[in-house]
């Protein structure tokens, strides 16, 4: 049977998929149940606590620890002295790439860096510790803005210099397309780094036994990758490191490179103790990853009919102090740039630079946010020059289905077009316009704007790196089954889509499956829950595991009810006979039957993908920008994704509404800002100004009935798409209500009255 | 240390406790009910959120000691043993559960409004959970599954 054409044939004959489905440990959740890491206690267990870097660039010249460790309950104090002398990336996707930071370092590169952590009893003993440990420093130059680092005679943050790896991509010609345009534009656009804000704040427990194998307990995204790293850093084999995410309270990319890890094995190690380091609200805040505080510049040439001939596209990426992901990110985001519009003659420049501040990373969109921020508001201020409607610009220009983008990568089936069609209708934009124009047109005090935009994202790695998910299944004695995935569940529900999934295929009961899931020992290997690649890469392992499942299971059927395996039919947690449902057994005699015959019913499937199929969205906004204050309020939004076939409704719906919220906020609040010494302003969770219930906007969401020839029963990926294009359709819509020009993120109210007064100004003058 | 006695989910505790422990922090370091959440220790997040005399409250801000003679109940003391409380049962079903962290915090805030003003309108609701952050849900779930359980409470199908 043709393994697509089947899937296709048999699509949800089961009913599992396509039904609305809550996440698979909601119950332990809502009752306090599940053990999150910081939940987690072991015997003996010390606390850790880090000293931070108050300045933003410096050397250390010299540590005293003597002070600290005559304190009662201190257990071991490590620093620069005890690290192992291994550079590493702690990005596990990036891991080979310019390796910049060691456990510990004599240099320290940004306020809030690793200086020395100690293990004591007691957090209170810890905390009272690390105030004990005297450190002298030697100031150096430091660096906050990437074009400032970037100057050929900036101090150098580290010996290779300031610059990372240039990124250049070009195609068709890009003078040629300029030559064709009637006219250019060029604008500048800045965004700040934003902070993931998960609920749950980093932590890892380290624990190092007598055999020298380390366990480390983390909530991370990227289980694999930590412990290659983790093996490197501690010249262990891997069979001596386990990484194990038991639950994961948020990530967006901000729980894949190692942080607290690498310091909970090395005091782990020296204490011979289990080590749980746990960062309080204002330590994760200044010194985990970011999304890249990013400065943009685009020239784009445009024919008087809308077509676009060229665009010009360079960005300077401030990646903080290491290396981490920042490469990935200027890569990934070059790769979406050609995903977008069908223009030959495309140019993407990247500048990723070392500055002084924290690393910055992955976070959900992987340098897609700021990409589509800029192309989209660029867009939106071209439409307005040349009077024409957004929504038909960008549908001029847009990728078609089924085609290539300029460097002949296949898009899969992207719907990025239908999306725009269908959210305008859905929005009702041509009414929504005609309220922004009578607003215009009154001058008063509340105007009305409505902006939308596009985006694409991909739905695996494929083309960047191999990109394989390992799931195995066995059968239990009375035909429930358990399922072993890598795939780290952050509570988007990628395991409970495997799940469903194999429920699907084979018939049997949710409930009757359990999950043993991203733990670095037990499960196969999978590259890691990022690039939006849980249910196109995890759902397609599950459904290869299941198949091969499903024969097993054929297999003993056969024997049982002495027939082909043709005849047979997986339903109702039974296998019958498709020309007599009245003739079945059930799975618990399927298993039994299996151990009769000295068989066991246990798979292993390791599915590598074979495209990377892009998803697509469009969003619609609605804003009514108060001129006295400042205030924007969003009237109405509407979202269109094309994500293949919808899988899990309740999933998807919850994925772009908690994608929209994370939008909102870029566009209109969010941001980490450092004050000139390198420090962050805002150290508390209310700082990061994050959207509360009571300012989200009413969502309206549509989800395209596509299909995706090569997804899990035509699924692709949703998660990360669903963000791109937030702010830049509601910076479109108060520039429209405004006729205002901002080219920054995020537009605050204090913007809008700075531009309305300087409007009044200019009026009266 | 002194000595207090706490009314924890309806039961009596007789502990020796610092003078400058955190409810929060007795509840999950020394007690090991580590159901309440820690997502700040600010008094930003409402991860922390327990009732006291009906009351949502984060614990992180309230002194251990200070708390005898109040009747304290977690996230622990939410169901009815096994059986799940109808907010639990809405949460679940409205997807308005994502990673987690901040859904024990959410239901306190919840059952708080929903003891006090049983039939809430939409407005009422975001207002109620205006102290607690979600990262994940954009709220749209939980608002819907405050107002499935408001509607289940009052006895409504």
């Amino acid at each position: 049977m043709d393994e697509r054409g089947g899937i296709a044939m048999e699509i949800f004959e089961n009913g599992v998929l396509g039904k609305p489905t809550p996440i698979m440990d909601a119950k332990l959740k809502v009752t306090g149940q599940l053990k999150y890491v910081a939940d987690m206690k072991m015997s003996g267990m010390l606390y850790g606590k880090m000293l931070f870097s108050p300045y933003p660039h410096a050397e250390i010249l010299s540590i005293d620890t003597a002070e600290a460790e005559k304190l009662d309950g201190v257990y071991g104090i490590v620093c620069y002295k005890d690290s192992p002398q291994v550079k590493y990336n702690g990005n596990g996707e990036d891991i080979d790439i310019l390796p910049s930071e060691y456990v510990f370092d004599k240099v320290v590169r940004y306020v809030g860096d690793k200086v020395a952590a100690v293990a004591a009893e007691t957090p209170a003993i810890a905390e009272i510790a690390v105030k004990l440990i005297k450190v002298e420093y030697r100031q150096l130059p430091y660096y906050l803005d990437p074009e400032d680092a970037a100057k050929a005679d900036a101090y150098p943050i580290h010996e290779t210099g300031n610059l990372l790896i240039d990124v250049d991509k070009s195609s068709g010609d890009i003078e040629k397309g300029f030559k064709e345009a009637d006219v250019i534009f060029e604008n500048h656009y800045t965004v700040p780094a934003i902070y993931h804000a998960m609920m749950e704040p980093h932590v890892s427990i380290a624990d190092c036994d007598a055999d020298g194998k380390i366990t480390v307990y983390t909530p991370t995204q990227d289980v694999f990758g930590q412990r290659k790293n983790l093996s490197r850093i501690f010249k262990l084999p891997q069979s001596r490191v386990r990484v194990v995410s038991p639950a994961i309270g948020g990530a967006f990319g901000g729980k894949i490179d190692l942080i607290t890890e690498p310091v909970a094995v090395l005091l782990s190690m020296k204490t011979g103790h289990p080590v749980k380091m746990l960062y309080n609200r204002t330590e994760d805040i200044q010194s985990t990853t970011t999304r890249h505080a990013e400065k943009i510049f685009i020239k784009t040439g445009v024919k008087k009919d809308g077509t676009i001939t060229a665009v010009d596209y360079t960005v300077y990426l401030s990646a903080g102090a290491q290396s981490g992901g920042t490469m990935s990110v200027a890569w990934a985001a070059g790769g979406k740039f050609f995903k977008f519009l069908k223009t030959p003659n495309l140019h993407y420049h990247a500048i990723p630079v070392y500055t002084n501040r924290t690393n910055a990373g992955a976070m959900r969109g992987f340098g897609s946010p700021e990409l589509f921020y800029a192309l989209n508001s660029q867009m939106n201020s071209i439409a307005n020059k040349l009077k024409m409607d957004l929504c038909e610009f960008e549908l001029k220009n847009l990728h078609e289905p089924n085609t290539c983008d300029a460097h002949g990568e296949p898009l899969g089936n992207l719907q990025i077009c239908e999306c725009v069609k269908k959210g305008a209708e859905l929005f009702n934009w041509n009414q929504a316009l005609q309220e922004q124009n009578k607003s215009q047109a009154e001058n008063g005090r509340f105007r009305i704007g409505v902006g939308m935009a596009a985006s694409p994202h991909g739905s695996s790695m494929y083309g960047i790196l191999p990109d394989t998910c390992g799931v195995m299944l066995k059968m239990n004695d009375d035909g429930s089954i358990t399922m072993y995935t890598g795939v780290s569940e952050m509570g988007n529900g990628s395991n409970t889509l495997q799940k469903m999934l194999i429920a699907e295929v084979l018939g049997i009961p949710l409930d009757h499956i359990a999950c043993v899931k991203s733990d670095s020992e037990s499960t196969l290997y999978d590259v890691g829950s990022f690039a939006s690649r849980g249910t196109y890469v995890g759902g397609n392992a599950a459904v290869k595991a299941a198949k091969m499942m499903r024969n097993a299971i054929l297999l003993e059927g056969s024997e049982l009810l002495n027939c082909t395996q043709n005849d047979l039919v997986l339903h109702n947690n039974c296998v019958s006979l498709k020309s007599d449902m009245a003739k079945y057994v059930g799975m618990d005699r399927i298993a039994e039957h299996a151990h009769e015959k000295e068989r066991d019913i246990a798979v292993a499937a390791v599915y590598g993908s074979e495209a990377a199929p892009i998803s697509g969205g469009a969003h619609f906004a609605k804003v009514q920008v108060d001129t006295a204050n400042g205030e924007v309020q969003v009237i109405k939004y509407t979202a269109v994704h094309d994500v293949g076939k919808p899988l899990n409704p309740l999933g998807l719906e919850c994925q772009v509404e908690g994608g929209i919220h994370m939008g909102l906020g870029y566009a209109l609040s969010e941001g980490v800002i450092l004050d000139k010494d390198g420090a962050v302003k805002g150290k508390r969770l209310r700082d990061c100004r994050l959207l509360h219930a009571s300012q989200m906007p009413e969502i309206k969401l549509n989800f395209l009935d596509s299909y995706e020839e090569t997804g899990p029963y035509g699924g692709k990926s949703v998660s990360e798409c669903s963000v791109n294009p937030v702010a830049p359709a509601i910076i479109n819509a108060i520039n429209n209500a405004l006729n205002s020009n901002f080219d920054h993120l995020p537009v605050s109210a204090k913007d809008i009255m700075d531009y309305v007064n300087n409007q009044e100004r200019g009026d009266n003058r | 240390m002194q000595l207090v006695k706490l009314s924890i989910n309806r039961r009596m505790y007789e502990l020796m406790i610092e003078k400058n422990w955190t409810l929060l922090y007795l509840l999950r370091d020394v007690m090991d009910m580590t159901g309440t959440k820690c997502g700040c220790g600010t008094n930003d997040c409402g991860a922390c959120k327990v009732l006291v005399d009906g009351e949502a409250k984060n614990s992180c801000c309230i002194l251990a000691r200070n708390m005898e003679g109040h009747e304290i109940i977690t996230i622990e003391g939410i169901a009815n043993g096994n059986e799940l409380h109808p907010i639990q049962k809405a949460f679940i079903d409205t997807g308005a559960v994502q990673c987690g962290f901040c859904t024990p915090g959410m239901i306190i805030s919840t059952k708080a409004l929903l003891d006090k003003n049983p039939n809430p309108t939409e407005r009422e609701v975001r207002l109620a959970l205006d102290s607690n952050l979600c990262r994940c849900t954009g709220y749209a779930r939980i608002v819907e599954a405050v107002l499935l359980a408001a509607k289940w409470m009052r006895g409504e199908e």
